[in-house]
């Protein structure tokens, strides 16, 4: 019981419930321009992306059932690396957030943590820790909601573009245009480890490259070679850097999907949902989840009682069914049942009347069966009596057992005649109970005393009518 | 006080659950059981009606022969006496027989009387004494009057020194009751209807 429990109460559990299995999510980004967001939607004929329009006017069409990812900005969230001990990972996020609080000095409530693995150390694990005030998150979460979007997984932009660089592996670094004021810089770590990722303003949009493209350049070995610079989104360069070559992702790596974008903006939104595979995947959802705890936990109570109420109705259909199938098999049975009765009624009468004459005609033929058993008796016992044998017992009792005693000439003659009885047509399990030699006056002779029975349909009167 | 979703989760889960069996217990108690047994009485009286059916079905089959055999019956069978008359004919006509097989009946004894739905047997156990084929022509006298007379068991005991044998017969009357030879229903009278002898 324990074990359903705590399986029903599994976070990751109803969140991967939540999101894999359904054939649409949505993925939503907040810019100064107002709400961006994305529909993936699964068809047997493959993949279809379109924008959805979020605003309060088609708030009442969104309400369905996708689940809807929130792409949280870079100048939303915090990102520190930590190294906390190998342990459970049920305690690894309660660990990572006092290593936080310690770290950051930040209060304990109001902090929602989200993280991913990014090195393994013997006896230590490493992870990019994502930090969000509460508060942003729940005010994000609550707006998309009163528009008719419910969010599953608040999504770091670390963790998207992460995934989108994975993904075009010929790129060094990645620039992701935020509506139009901001930008993303992506830039793997140098130890391999991972990416960092960088807020850059509009307006600072070529020194915060520049501060970038110095950093890409440790981590490559080539250190000469021009960079590929991966573009999501409109991106205006304010002018020329040396060394550098872009190209756009969507159409280098997705150019089918790409045609169909109405909107540039919508790129990085777009890239980020092919790149991590919604709707069928959701890679890093769980421990990356930014989801604060009181919007996850209400989320997490409905999909609990969504789970009760299906099992109540499949249990109650089944009994429904069940129930009907039987009512259904009776009411098959009853106008069967009436069919039959009304063709008792047309013979009823005529078939019970030549029932009881069939009965009266047994009982008269039981009444003469014992005076053909014992002519019968008589006949056979004359048929295989030898010579020297007499009888001074023959009985037959009602039950049909057959007893005879009697008197032999020699000692081998009642030998004799229990396989003589037995060849009878009428007699079974004749046995020479006992053959004795007796003194009398005269002299002495053989006494025997022999047992069978009248086969059963003698014994039964049944044979015949 | 620390709120622990998880103690939450589990009491509402355990709430849900409760919900769940108690709906699968109401339906299976109200919906199902009584669907089970209208389905299980249903059955039931249709195959015993089947059985009748089937039953009456292979008796109207053979109703012609039957009906022969049934009329070929002794009318003496279908006489309404009471119990003291119905064995007082018997035992007349075991004298009868004795008699004239040249016979001497040694005892005879009335034994209690069944009575069946459908008819009544009266019984008497009687002790002969002559020889072997006396007693033969005794019992086809017997049996083969007006009567339904059988024997039900028999003891033959030789005497000793004398060619003669002893036969203790246990004789058996039915008297038939419910319908008459033409098939339609007789109704008993009150003494027909005691079991006393």
């Amino acid at each position: 019981m324990e074990d359903i429990l705590g399986r029903l109460m599994n976070f990751a559990s109803v969140w991967s419930v939540r999101l894999t299995g359904t054939k649409q999510a949505i993925l939503c980004q907040p810019s100064q321009a107002g709400w961006r967001a994305i529909s993936f939607n699964r068809l047997k004929s493959g993949l279809s992306v379109q924008s959805v329009s979020i605003d309060p006017k088609n708030a009442s069409t969104l309400k369905l059932s996708q689940p809807g990812v929130l792409l949280l900005p870079r100048s939303h969230y915090f990102i520190r690396r930590l190294t906390v001990p190998k342990a459970d990972p049920d305690q690894t996020r309660t660990m990572l957030r006092l290593e936080a609080q310690g770290l950051l000095g930040l209060e304990q409530n109001g902090l929602e943590i989200g993280y991913l693995p990014v090195a393994e150390n013997a006896g230590s694990n490493s992870f990019e820790l994502y930090l969000a005030r509460q508060s942003v998150l729940e005010k994000l979460v609550g707006e998309l909601r009163s528009l008719g979007v419910t969010i599953d997984c608040v999504l770091p932009s670390a963790v998207a573009w992460g995934a989108v660089l994975r993904a075009c592996p010929n790129l060094d670094m990645l620039v992701v245009a935020i509506g139009s004021s901001e930008y993303e810089a992506v830039v793997p770590m140098s130890d391999g480890s991972g990416f960092a990722v960088r807020a850059i303003p509009a307006s600072q949009l070529n020194a915060g490259l520049a501060e970038c493209v110095r950093l890409a350049r440790q981590s490559i070995s080539q250190a000469d070679r021009a960079l590929k610079v991966g573009l999501l989104g409109p991106v205006e360069l304010g002018g020329n850097i040396a060394g550098l070559t872009f190209e756009d992702v969507l159409v280098g790596r997705w150019p089918e999907q790409s045609a169909c974008l109405s909107d540039q903006a919508e790129a990085p939104l777009l890239a980020c949902g092919l790149a991590m595979g919604y709707p069928d995947q959701q890679v890093g959802l769980s421990d990356a989840n930014l989801l604060p705890a009181r919007i996850r936990r209400g989320l997490q109570i409905r999909t609990l009682w969504q789970r009760l109420a299906a099992s109540a109705a499949l249990v109650a259909v089944g009994l429904a069914l069940a129930g009907g199938a039987l009512n259904l098999s009776a009411r098959a049975h009853e106008r069967e049942l009436a069919n039959i009765q009304s063709q008792l009624d047309g013979i009823g009468s005529t078939g019970r009347v030549i029932g009881r004459q069939i009965q009266q005609l047994r009982l008269a033929r039981q009444a003469t069966e014992g005076t053909r058993n014992f002519l019968m008796l008589l006949d056979d016992l004359e048929a295989v009596t030898p010579k020297g044998i007499s009888y001074s017992r023959v009985e037959l009792d009602s039950a049909g057992a057959v007893s005879l005693q009697g008197q032999a000439d020699s000692l081998s003659l009642p030998f004799l005649l229990p396989q003589r009885l037995q060849r009878r047509p009428n007699l079974e399990q004749v046995l020479l109970r006992d053959a004795a030699q007796v003194k009398r006056s005269g002299g002495s002779e053989i006494e025997f005393y022999i047992e069978g029975l009248l086969k059963r349909e003698r014994r039964d009167g049944s044979y015949g009518i | 006080m620390v709120f622990d979703i998880r103690d939450d989760c589990r009491r509402q889960v355990i709430l849900g659950l409760m919900g769940v069996f108690l709906l699968a217990f109401g339906m299976t108690q109200w919906l199902v059981l009584p669907s089970w047994d209208r389905f299980k009485s249903s059955r039931s009286a249709l195959e015993d009606r089947q059985v009748e059916l089937a039953r009456l079905r292979s008796n109207i089959a053979v109703a012609a022969q039957v009906g022969k055999a049934h009329a070929s019956l002794p009318a003496q069978a279908w006489r309404v006496q009471d119990d003291e008359e119905a064995l007082s004919y018997l035992l007349v006509n075991v004298e009868s027989a004795a008699r004239s097989s040249d016979l001497s009946l040694v005892n005879a004894r009335p034994l209690p009387v069944k009575t069946e739905p459908d008819h009544r047997t009266y019984r008497v156990r009687i002790v002969l004494s002559g020889r072997l084929e006396q007693i033969v022509r005794f019992v086809d006298r017997i049996t083969s009057g007006d009567a339904l007379v059988g024997l039900d068991g028999f003891t033959l005991r030789g005497e000793q020194g004398e060619n003669k044998t002893e036969a203790t017969f246990e004789i058996v009357m039915i008297r038939l009751r419910g319908l008459d030879r033409a098939g339609s229903t007789t109704q008993p009278t009150a003494t027909e209807d005691s079991d006393e002898p």
